[in-house]
């Protein structure tokens, strides 16, 4: 219970504002990685799709409310972003790190569906110039997410 | 019958779930405009703000020698253009509309506490409130041009809607041309919309706030035009304006204490309240 909820909750809110101040810093046009979602999906990937998409609804509460965004944008994309990521499910967590060619298509998959829900779900009766646009930031963006992701990689097996 | 049911409820529980949740969050969402959401997301703001208020003071490195000569600079800035807009500017226009040129732009310093950087919901909090005198509605910009407009205040911080946004729709000039409109994000630039396509607007030219403006006052720099797209119509085109400030980037800005038009206010079509 404590391990997974408690503590996994107690680690988002120190994340969120981390989200929000700091890691704004290091954008490169526009393009920022999200570690909340990082979070979320390997939580998705650690305790499955059930866990992981209620898990996710409610850290998207948190994030929409902490930045002030549309309320209900963040959960749709934390929610679905989430549910896909906990197809990549596996008992031992160690087994998808082992496999990084899974571990990247898992992770590039899931933030892909969540910048672009964010990004669609965001705008206020805009005429979209051209859905290419969301596409190619959803694409970027995730990139970006992989690269800080793959910092995982410097954390001791046995750590983890 | 039971048993069916039950066998399709656990080969499909997650669906279901997933199903649930994001109707939920659509429902949550179609109501993002209702006041109590809003009185929410006031109250949420606020009190994270506090936190990351924390956060930053750790990560940030003040300079108040640099913060004086910023405001300094925006001060400038702000005069510079003014000048340059009287300078094209109608005489008769002038009289007309009893336009006072002044140049006591009271710009409040503020630092960014937490931003939300998205293609289409810019957002910045600012470590100033209602105890520093803001008030919903008021511009900020920094030294170089115009980057918001404050959308809800709490006593110690405000929500600045950036030009990012795409819920942010100012009006907005092309000086040397006359040519007004709407300026907005489109999520990928910001674009002014249906300019007749025999307008005199060129690539290079400034595009500021608008005289019309009942929110924003006039001459406070946007962007540049970068390109001109004309619709299938070819009757309308739209402008793509490449703001002078990148937003993104952006740590310390100002929040203008508008001079007020008393006609304008008189008239009833000023958004701030008094």
């Amino acid at each position: 219970m404590i391990n997974k909820i408690v503590f996994p909750i107690l680690i988002a809110l120190v994340l969120l504002p981390i989200q929000l101040v700091v890691i704004p810093l290091i954008s490169i046009s526009n393009i920022i990685p999200n570690i909340v979602l990082i979070y979320v999906l390997l939580y998705s990937f650690r305790y499955g799709q059930i866990a992981g998409t209620i898990f996710a609804f409610f850290i998207g509460i948190l994030y929409d409310t902490a930045s002030s965004s549309l309320l209900g944008s963040g959960m749709f994309s934390f929610t679905l972003a989430a549910f896909i990521a906990g197809y990549f499910y596996k008992e031992d967590f160690k087994d998808i790190l082992l496999n990084i060619h899974i571990f990247i298509f898992a992770l590039l998959l899931s933030s892909f569906i969540f910048f672009l829900f964010y990004s669609v779900l965001g705008t206020e009766g805009i005429i979209v110039e051209s859905n290419f646009s969301f596409i190619t930031f959803a694409l970027f963006s995730s990139v970006y997410n992989i690269i800080f992701a793959l910092s995982l990689y410097l954390i001791p097996r046995n750590k983890l | 019958m039971k048993i069916i049911f039950r066998k399709i409820f656990n080969l499909s529980k997650e669906y279901i779930l997933l199903f649930i949740l994001l109707i939920i969050s659509l429902i949550i969402l179609t109501q993002s405009s209702n006041p109590e959401i809003k009185k929410i997301r006031r109250y949420a703001f606020a009190s994270f703000a506090v936190w990351a208020e924390v956060l930053y003071s750790i990560v940030s490195t003040e300079n108040s020698e640099l913060n004086e000569l910023q405001i300094e600079n925006a001060k400038l800035m702000l005069e510079v253009n003014m000048m340059r807009e009287f300078a094209l500017e109608n005489e008769e226009l002038k009289s007309l509309l009893k336009f006072e040129i002044t140049s006591d732009y009271n710009l409040i310093p503020a630092a960014i506490v937490a931003k939300n950087i998205s293609s289409t919901q810019g957002l910045f909090i600012i470590n100033v409130g209602i105890k520093d005198s803001i008030r919903k509605s008021m511009p900020v910009m920094n030294e170089q041009g115009l980057i918001g407009i404050v959308t809800e205040v709490s006593n110690d911080y405000s929500l600045v809607q950036t030009l990012t946004s795409s819920s942010l729709k100012i009006s907005a000039t092309v000086p040397k041309s006359n040519i007004q409109g709407v300026i907005s994000w489109s999520g990928d630039v910001l674009v002014i919309r249906n300019i007749p396509t025999t307008a005199d607007v060129n690539k290079g030219d400034r595009v500021v706030t608008s005289i019309l403006s009942t929110i924003v006052p006039p001459s406070i720099p946007i962007g540049l035009v970068v390109e001109r797209r004309s619709n299938i119509s070819g009757l309308l085109s739209e402008i793509v304006v490449q703001p002078f400030v990148d937003v993104n980037s952006v740590k310390n800005v100002f929040v203008l204490s508008v001079v007020k038009s008393s006609q304008i206010d008189s008239l009833d079509l000023n958004l701030l309240s008094k």
